[in-house]
């Protein structure tokens, strides 16, 4: 009587510990992927510009070049740093004080642009055609007024130089190393319409106004955010048309 | 009796594992989908219309190139039955040149496109709506004539020659300087796209469609 007894509790504190250690272990292996797993989904995420990926991220100014698009040559815009001056009045239109932050939605292709919560610019982009441009809540950590961008393969190679008022973002699943950016894209003009392999293509001077306006405050042709001067929140949400 | 304490402790670990690696996955999943579905705002203007439509005096529009540096300004007049159109392009400099000029019914409008412009700041397509339905006349930013001294090319005239079999459904914009994306419907109301190219006015088959 007095083992069955025994036998009884021993089974039941055994259960217990089994138990116990289940949730222990849970809630470490929880903790642990939640830690790991951003650090390895951002290792996987592929370059918006296939070739040129990292080099990308450095300003390069390049005039009299000839890009190619579609297969075909077209002929890069000119850029002189020294005819270029930042306005004081960017948008045009007394934008206030406030926090500033973009919105991108995919759907209907356009970018909306607020400061203090107020709406001070909108205009139609064009996200990924031939990869998609991904979602999720970024932060612009570099500008740079120019660079060239390489990538694709055959009848979709593309090679552009000069391409103007770039705005590389981030988080922690989209590394800067991807090299994702909002920038102005001369060589189409079909903006409101998918047209990139992934980045968010501006109409130039669309681009510029956001390239002025946006934090970091742009203060030499390669302008990186830091913790005195963080870089504008993007959010990207939506699905883009197939 | 030490291999079936050990086996259960690894089947408790993996399990752990396993299931705290699926709900981190969906909890992740569930976060975005919680984020991005709230604080979006609506508005119900056209973006199209916001940005590309410049204050000008009633009866004008203006509407520049992607990079600013010319801007083509379109007139229009009304009288009873008869409204006028005129169309001109100013550069930086100021200088204009006079594209296109036409009196019709006022039932039949002429308008400019959010994508006019190619990208090189050459060409310019204007949307022709009549009774009879869409043109699409692509023109030298220049006024020029095309080679054969007609004012424009006429692309919805092109099309109807060329596929007859297809319904054009669309000119979205450029995909460079010398190629207009065309949208069309087959017979079967399936969508594709075609670039038109406006130097050899022949229509190339596109393998992605341009929704």
């Amino acid at each position: 009587m007095v083992r069955k007894k025994h036998r009884h509790k021993s089974r039941k504190s055994s259960t217990v510990n089994y138990i116990v250690g289940f949730i222990i272990t849970f809630i470490l292996a929880y903790l642990l992927i939640a830690f790991i797993y951003p650090k390895v989904a951002a290792l996987f995420t592929p370059c918006a510009n296939s070739i040129s990926c990292k080099e990308s991220l450095k300003l390069k100014i390049e005039n009299n070049q000839e890009g190619i698009f579609n297969g075909r040559k077209i002929i890069a815009p000119v850029i002189d740093l020294a005819q270029e001056k930042i306005k004081s009045n960017i948008l045009g239109i007394e934008t206030g004080t406030g926090e500033k932050r973009i919105e991108v939605d995919l759907a209907k292709q356009t970018l909306y642009a607020y400061q203090g919560g107020k709406l001070v610019f909108q205009a139609l982009v064009s996200t990924g055609k031939w990869a998609p441009t991904p979602v999720g809540e970024y932060k612009i950590w570099v500008k740079l007024r120019a660079t060239r961008m390489t990538g694709g393969e055959g009848a979709d190679y593309y090679n552009l130089p000069n391409v103007p008022y770039v705005m590389f973002y981030y988080n922690d699943k989209v590394p800067q190393s991807a090299g994702f950016s909002l920038h102005g894209a001369y060589w189409h003009n079909n903006f409101g319409h998918p047209m990139s392999h992934g980045c968010v293509n501006m109409r130039p001077v669309d681009a510029q106004k956001m390239y002025d306006w946006v934090d970091p405050p742009t203060k030499d042709p390669t302008t990186y955010a830091d913790s005195k001067n963080p870089g504008t929140i993007i959010t990207i949400y939506g699905e883009a048309p197939l | 009796m030490l291999a079936i304490k050990n086996t259960k402790t690894f089947l408790l670990i993996f399990s752990a594992a396993a299931l705290s690696f699926l709900s981190f996955l969906w909890s992740d999943n569930a976060a975005n989908k919680k984020f991005l579905s709230v604080n979006i705002p609506r508005y119900n203007t056209s973006a199209k219309t916001i940005v590309t439509v410049t204050p000008a005096p009633v009866g004008e529009i203006s509407f520049g190139t992607p990079d600013g540096k010319k801007t083509l300004t379109m007139k229009r007049q009304s009288d009873k039955d008869l409204t006028s159109y005129s169309f001109y392009v100013t550069d930086e400099a100021g200088e204009k040149k006079t594209i296109f000029n036409q009196t019709g019914k006022s039932s039949e409008t002429i308008s400019i496109p959010f994508n006019a412009w190619s990208p090189d700041n050459n060409h310019l397509f204007l949307l022709e709506e009549t009774a009879k339905g869409k043109n699409y006349l692509v023109f030298h930013a220049s006024g020029k004539p095309f080679t054969d001294d007609s004012e424009y090319v006429n692309v919805s005239e092109q099309f109807k020659q060329k596929l007859p079999d297809l319904t054009l459904d669309e000119v979205t914009g450029w995909a460079d300087p010398a190629l207009l994306i065309v949208n069309v419907k087959t017979g079967e109301g399936v969508g594709r796209s075609f670039w038109f190219d406006i130097n050899s006015l022949s229509f190339l088959p596109l393998g992605n469609y341009f929704k």
